[in-house]
């Protein structure tokens, strides 16, 4: 019966280098793993065994003390010569472990191959086959002892689709290589007459010819093919199953020395399971190939670090979301706390401001009139005159207060309509013209060639303007310079941006920045984040309201842009605004 | 010489708004501090204009405007408003108009008042 190949051993492949090293450590790892056996038992059990034998096989062992074994030089891994010319493979471990038994010393006899082998135990010329597979032809110059290696037969071929193929069949139809002196050359001739055999003079030879194209198929033991396979990189061949019979060697001895036979095969029998077990795992056992090496590793460990990767990634990217939108909450909630802070702070201003606008404007025109009631009478010229005009000026500084705290909270409606900005800024100039004239300020004008229109109250916004270059003035004194920039872009093509007040905006929003900058001495640092607080102001008593950049950030947030103020890195303060172009315009 | 009538709550404006108009010597003011009695006032005195105060504690300007203008004999009396809640920004000195009617801002000068008057009374 012909069994089907285990998978595992018909797929598997070695490297060869890896496996030849494997190979070559093997006898040393025999020799120490049988001398440690050894240490503890051998030497007992050899006396014990060699006590046992009866006296004519004791006479027969002391008449012959050296007996000549001609091994098989090139069958790996069941029996080789190795490179330093010693006797190594299965076969060579067992018969150490026979000497031992029988304490004779067994010499080698150098042959070539397995006919030479066969022809020289049929001469005489040698005295014991270490591993001979039994055959009708053979014994009748052999004598068989008991069989004590087994190794799976298999077919090795390069066709793919040989299949089930009957050996009758494959027999009579394909090339079959077997090596000279092999048993199924024997077997196969018998058999099948007509059968197209090739000679090889080794396996190593056989796989070749195989895998040439020389021969179709070969018949060989399992270990031993691959051993050769993996050594010679052969990649084309498969061994496609096993076949029955199963290769089994014996120790056979030349036919004239039944003793020698019966001394094997009660030496064999002597041997201990453990022994057999080191060498059968020694030598059978299929190499495994480097963890490092196997496929199934590779893709395991690929896989678990694609998605132990994946995780990371996953989990940055998770973490990088999770914290932008943390931000963003954070920023939105910090604004939203600033809003409400300020609305309430308009609100309880505004309430403020109703009653002090009634109850202090009432007094301010009786003032007013009771000052143009004096004034009539007394010469401008006079002393009396220039006090006059301090009381002139002091109602009209407590009414710009007034007035401060009314536009600060009063219901503000805008009177929208498509602005170019850049009309804005020069209309506002113009109107603090006199004023830049008398403080000998020089203006820098900076504006964009064009800017597209946004829905604004140029009113409003000139409001803004004006307060914002009236600031600037009284910051310089006299000589000098205000500069003012329109630009438009998108968010992220504009650079030295403002460090906050923009948030608000995406990226790819088109914006237009306005910029108003100044030489003065710029704003005491601590301050510069309470400049647009309400009552906030950094001029002289009596000068300022405190309230023109309050008002001027809540005309601007109604257009939904935004301003900042910062300190110039070479002196002097800015004020930036943003605006956005792509709002909606009413028309 | 016109007869102008000044109607608000504060006494000491009123007197002073009456002194400086008529020191001109072309102006004859009466004043009212009591919005109630407004326009009894205006019925006895006939005004060519009457300033009123917008926020008054018994009756305000706006109310007294109402009657003014649902009484046949004073409709046709042009009224300014005297506020303190208007900015000056937003009143030009001649006044302004707001929802038709003119307004000035306290405090005022009485030359803003005198150019208000003859602008309106075409004087």
């Amino acid at each position: 019966m012909e069994l089907p190949l285990r998978s595992s051993l018909v797929g598997y492949q070695t490297n060869p280098s890896v496996n030849n090293m494997m190979f070559a450590l093997r006898p040393a790892i025999v020799v120490l793993l049988v001398a440690i056996l050894f240490c503890g038992t051998s030497h007992a059990d050899e006396s014990g065994f060699r006590t046992a034998l009866n006296d004519e096989e004791k006479a027969w062992l002391v008449a012959h003390p050296v007996i000549r074994y001609a091994p098989y030089p090139n069958y790996a891994p069941i029996e080789f010569v190795d490179g330093q010319g010693g006797y190594a493979g299965m076969s060579a471990d067992y018969l150490k472990l026979v000497a031992g038994r029988l304490g004779v010393q067994f010499t080698l006899v150098h042959v070539d191959n397995y006919g030479e082998a066969l022809a020289k135990l049929r001469a005489h010329e040698a005295d014991l086959l270490p591993a001979a597979v039994d055959t009708e032809q053979r014994r009748k110059y052999l004598l068989f002892a008991t069989p004590h290696i087994f190794i799976p037969t298999v077919l090795i071929t390069a066709l793919h689709d040989l299949g089930e193929m009957p050996l009758e069949k494959m027999a009579r139809s394909l090339k079959v290589a077997l090596v000279r002196g092999n048993s199924w050359e024997e077997r196969l001739s018998l058999k099948y007459p007509e059968a197209q055999l090739i000679e090889a003079p080794n396996d190593e030879s056989a796989l070749q010819m195989v895998s040439y194209g020389v021969a179709d198929v070969m018949i060989g033991t399992l270990v031993t093919a691959n051993y050769y396979i993996n050594k010679n990189s052969i990649t084309n061949l498969l061994m496609v199953r096993s076949i029955e019979p199963t290769t089994v060697w014996s120790m056979a001895v030349r036919n004239d020395w039944p003793m020698l036979r019966d001394l094997l095969n009660k030496a064999l029998a002597n041997l201990t399971e453990d022994e057999k077990r080191v060498i059968e795992t020694s030598w059978m056992q299929l190499p495994l190939p480097a963890w490092w090496r196997n496929p199934t590793y590779r893709l395991a460990a690929l896989g678990s670090l694609g998605t132990l990767l994946a995780i990371i990634f996953a989990t940055l990217a998770w973490n990088r979301a999770l914290a932008h939108r943390v931000r963003s909450r954070t920023l939105a909630l910090e604004e939203a706390h600033l809003r409400l802070m300020q609305s309430a702070k308009l609100e309880s201003v505004g309430q403020l401001a109703a009653g002090v606008a009634h109850e202090v404007k009432n007094p301010l025109a009786i003032i007013q009139m009771g000052v143009d009631y004096l004034a009539a009478d007394i010469p401008k010229e006079s002393d009396a005159g220039a006090v006059i005009a301090d009381m002139e000026d002091a109602i009209q500084r407590a009414d710009t207060v007034i007035k401060g705290l009314l536009d600060f909270s009063r219901e503000r409606k805008l009177d929208m309509h498509p602005t170019d900005l850049n009309d804005v800024l020069r209309d506002s100039l113009k109107l603090v013209q006199h004023e830049l004239i008398q403080h000998n300020i020089n203006v820098e004008d900076c504006l964009a060639p064009t800017l597209p229109k946004i829905n604004a109250d140029p009113s409003k916004l000139e409001q803004v303007f004006i307060n914002l270059f009236m600031n600037a003035i009284q910051a310089m004194g006299h000589d000098g310079k205000l500069t003012v920039t329109s630009e438009v872009g998108k968010l992220r093509q504009l650079s030295d941006l403002p460090s906050n007040g923009w948030a608000k905006f995406a990226a790819s929003d088109s914006m237009i920045r306005l910029k108003v900058e100044d030489n003065g001495p710029g704003i005491d640092p601590p301050k510069v984040g309470k400049v647009f607080d309400p009552f906030f102001t950094t001029k002289p008593v009596g000068q300022g309201t405190g309230l023109g950049l309050s008002v001027s950030r809540t005309i601007v947030e109604l257009h939904e842009g935004t301003i900042s103020l910062r300190n110039r890195d070479g002196g002097g303060a800015s004020v930036v605004l943003l605006f956005k172009t792509n709002q909606e315009t009413k028309p | 010489m016109k007869k102008i009538l000044v109607v608000d709550d504060e006494a000491s404006l009123t007197r002073l708004v009456k002194a400086n108009l008529e020191r001109t010597g072309r102006f004859v003011v009466r004043t009212e501090n009591q919005g109630a009695r407004a326009i009894e006032a205006a019925r006895q005195f006939q005004p060519d204009l009457i300033f009123l105060d917008v926020m008054m504690p018994d009756m305000g300007g706006d109310e007294i405007a109402e009657a003014l203008r649902e009484d046949p004999q004073l409709r046709n009396i042009p009224h300014v408003f005297l506020t303190a809640i208007v900015t000056r920004d937003e009143t030009p000195p001649t006044g302004s108009q707001i929802g038709g009617h003119l307004f000035l801002a306290k405090p005022v000068k009485t030359e803003e008042l005198i150019a208000t008057i003859e602008k309106v009374l075409g004087a």
